[in-house]
């Protein structure tokens, strides 16, 4: 990829300051998005992933603190930005879809109206004009008839309806970057799947780099080109697609791959799990973070932090054995 | 909607025949005899059939029923038994000043304590938040009374800004009320800022509210479009309940700086044993609660489309 990303974040650091100390969600992440290109921010629950993405939108509540770090966009750091600014960012270049279809929408505005809102935020048209727009989009991500469910509320529409709205939300005016927090973990997974064959056809269509956030491996190999895997706030293992699921490095990846169901898999067969939980948050120490939870770990591992190293394929990973245990 | 309040208006029809009966025979069987009570203890044979007569209760009790719902229909109670004026026009006077005493600070007191409480949530956190929390706080702590008492003495009595008690209707009232209004909106702040500074924290933390951002919604934008359409809905539950109290008046500050509003027509009455006015205004406060309730649910539907009247 020798393309220059739309979008690259360096050593972003983010802290809450909680009742019980302060606690470092993120630390020192780095990525980058391509054009047209899906990266998919992997990790188990509770990894940071929301977060480093609220980083980005300059969303975070208010006990968060960027520590550390930049977030490269379109020539300029959005956490120098002031708050005007960052606003015409958020929903025109930069969108955002939820974990949460059900409840991110407004209830007591139509959906017609809060689609049309974002229009009428960052584009120089009339009330007609996004109006039109609008229904054009509810077309586009397939809500039938469009004109009627423009003034339809968010209770009358089921959760696929609803994330669908929320994407023709997010794609509005075209932004350059879509982040989707983990969009479909919500919904059935007969809706999943169209939902992200919409969003695959969607970036097609606006050349918009994706990142695209799970923990559902499944979902990665249908939608990703690169993928990023967190543990514990940091990112532990990089690559494409194929890098990651053709040759795991990082032994959470391992795991996260083996504790996965495919089709080989015996009836009554137990699927593998990764045993043991994530450190705390609240003191992070000099050993690497996975340590106790690893079949692999040695002394070394106890004493000093694995970084995060390039290979030559162009993966990278953060173990101290990732070339004897592949 | 529209069939919605008619069904809602003769639904109100049994429940006032209630009311009515009820009150009718609370008064009839258990009340004192009101004809001893005006002539007092020594008054001839004579003069107390006469007085029955013309006040219907020699009357079977079906007719003085039937007269009592004529009375409410017509909005015609006869006369007072102490002063002998017409109920029709001591009610529509008390009510008058009772309105303009309760009514003004009522409607703008609580827009600018929405307003108020907006601004303080959007420096949620800050030390204007904190300041004011704080003084919200010690200023609830302090009685009612203590607010009217000080405040008449202070500006009234020694500062001599104000009239300190009475009234005179027309224009030159508002200077007779200034005083009034002012302590109400000022009770009400306390109150009223810390509720809705309540239901807006609540409503900002709502995924809605990020979405909107997320959209790229200034501050402004997120708190007075997104945020107040959906706090209007807790906030209309709880000043709505306060409107019927608005007529009934505010007894005590009617009495403190003597207006001669409904609260204190009916202090009076009481005091008097003037019955007619008791059974009138007991009526009366059912029908403008129940005409409140169904206010509040059609207020209700204009604001959440999840509410439907049928
Ligand atoms: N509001 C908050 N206050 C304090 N700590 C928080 C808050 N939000 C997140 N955190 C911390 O940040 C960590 C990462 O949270 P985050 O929401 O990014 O997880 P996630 O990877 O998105 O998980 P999930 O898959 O469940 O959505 C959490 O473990 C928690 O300790
Ligand atoms: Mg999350």
């Amino acid at each position: 990829m020798s393309q220059k990303p739309v979008l690259s974040i360096k050593d972003l650091s983010v802290s809450f300051a909680t009742e019980k100390g302060l606690c470092q969600a993120v630390k020192k992440v780095n990525f980058a998005v391509y054009e047209g290109k899906t990266l998919a921010l992997v990790g188990e629950s509770g990894c940071g992933k929301s977060v480093t993405s609220l980083a980005v939108m300059r969303l975070l509540p208010d006990l968060a603190n960027v520590s550390s770090g930049s977030i490269h966009f379109n020539g300029q750091d959005l956490l120098t930005l002031n708050k005007n600014s960052m606003c015409s960012v958020r929903g025109n270049d930069i969108a955002m879809i939820f974990q949460e279809p059900l409840t991110a929408l407004n209830p007591v505005f139509t959906i017609g109206e809060q689609i049309a809102e974002a229009l009428l935020i960052h584009k120089r048209i009339t009330k007609k004009q996004a109006k039109d727009r609008t229904c054009e989009l509810l077309d586009r991500v397939r809500i039938p008839e469009a004109r009627k469910r423009f003034d339809e509320y968010p209770f009358q529409l089921s959760g696929g309806m609803k994330q669908r709205a929320l994407i023709a939300m997010a794609l509005a005016c075209e932004p350059k970057i879509l982040i989707a927090d983990e969009p479909t973990t919500a919904l059935d997974v007969t809706i999943q799947a169209g939902i992200l064959e919409l969003m695959k056809e969607l970036q097609k269509e606006m050349n918009m780099g994706i990142i695209f956030i799970t923990h559902d491996l499944g979902v990665v190999a249908e939608i990703a080109d690169a993928v990023s895997i967190m543990y514990a706030g940091e990112v532990i293992e990089e690559g494409d697609v194929y890098q990651i699921f053709e040759n795991p490095r990082h032994p959470y990846t391992k795991g996260l791959l083996e504790s996965m169901p495919t089709l080989q898999t015996q009836k009554g067969e137990k699927l593998k799990t990764i045993k043991g939980s994530v450190p705390n948050l609240f003191n992070r120490t000099e050993a690497c973070n996975f340590e106790n939870r690893c079949a692999y770990a040695k002394e070394v591992c106890r004493k000093e932090k694995p970084f995060l190293e390039e290979e030559a394929s162009g993966a990278k990973v953060a173990c101290h054995f990732h070339r004897t245990i592949s | 909607m529209f069939f919605y309040v008619i069904r809602r208006l003769l639904y109100m029809i049994p429940t006032l025949l209630g009311v009515a009966f009820l009150t009718f025979l609370l008064f009839t069987i258990f009340g004192e005899d009101p004809v001893r009570q005006a002539l007092g203890l020594h008054a001839s044979e004579e003069a107390i059939v006469a007085l029955r007569a013309k006040w219907g209760l020699d009357q079977s009790f079906a007719k003085q029923f039937y007269d009592f719902l004529v009375q409410i229909l017509t909005f015609d109670y006869g006369e007072s038994f102490s002063t002998g004026e017409k109920l029709s026009d001591i009610f529509c006077g008390g009510v008058l000043v009772s309105l303009s005493l309760t009514a003004p600070p009522f409607v703008f007191g609580t827009l600018f304590n929405i307003v108020i409480a907006l601004f303080i949530s959007y420096f949620r956190g800050k030390s204007l938040d904190k300041i004011s929390t704080f003084l919200f706080v010690v200023s609830m702590s302090i009685s009612y009374l203590v607010y009217i008492i000080v405040l008449q003495y202070l500006l009234a009595y020694r500062f001599g800004w104000f009239p300190i008690q009475g009234f005179e209707p027309g224009f030159s009232s508002i200077s007779y009320l200034m005083l009034p209004w002012f302590i109400i909106g000022l009770v009400s702040m306390g109150p009223d800022i810390r509720l809705f500074r309540t239901i807006f924290l609540d409503q900002v933390k709502s995924d809605y509210i990020r979405t909107a951002r997320a959209k790229g919604a200034s501050e402004p934008r997120v708190l007075f479009v997104h945020l107040l359409k959906n706090a209007m809905i807790p906030i209309l539950t709880n000043t709505v309940i306060a409107i019927p109290f608005l007529i009934t008046g505010a007894f005590v500050m009617e009495r403190y700086f003597a207006l001669p509003g409904i609260g204190d027509i009916t202090i009076t009455a009481i005091n008097e044993g003037d019955f007619p006015i008791i059974k009138a205004m007991t009526v009366m406060s059912a029908v403008l609660y129940s005409c409140f309730n169904l206010l509040t649910d059609v207020l209700y539907a204009l604001v959440d489309p999840r509410v439907k009247l049928s």
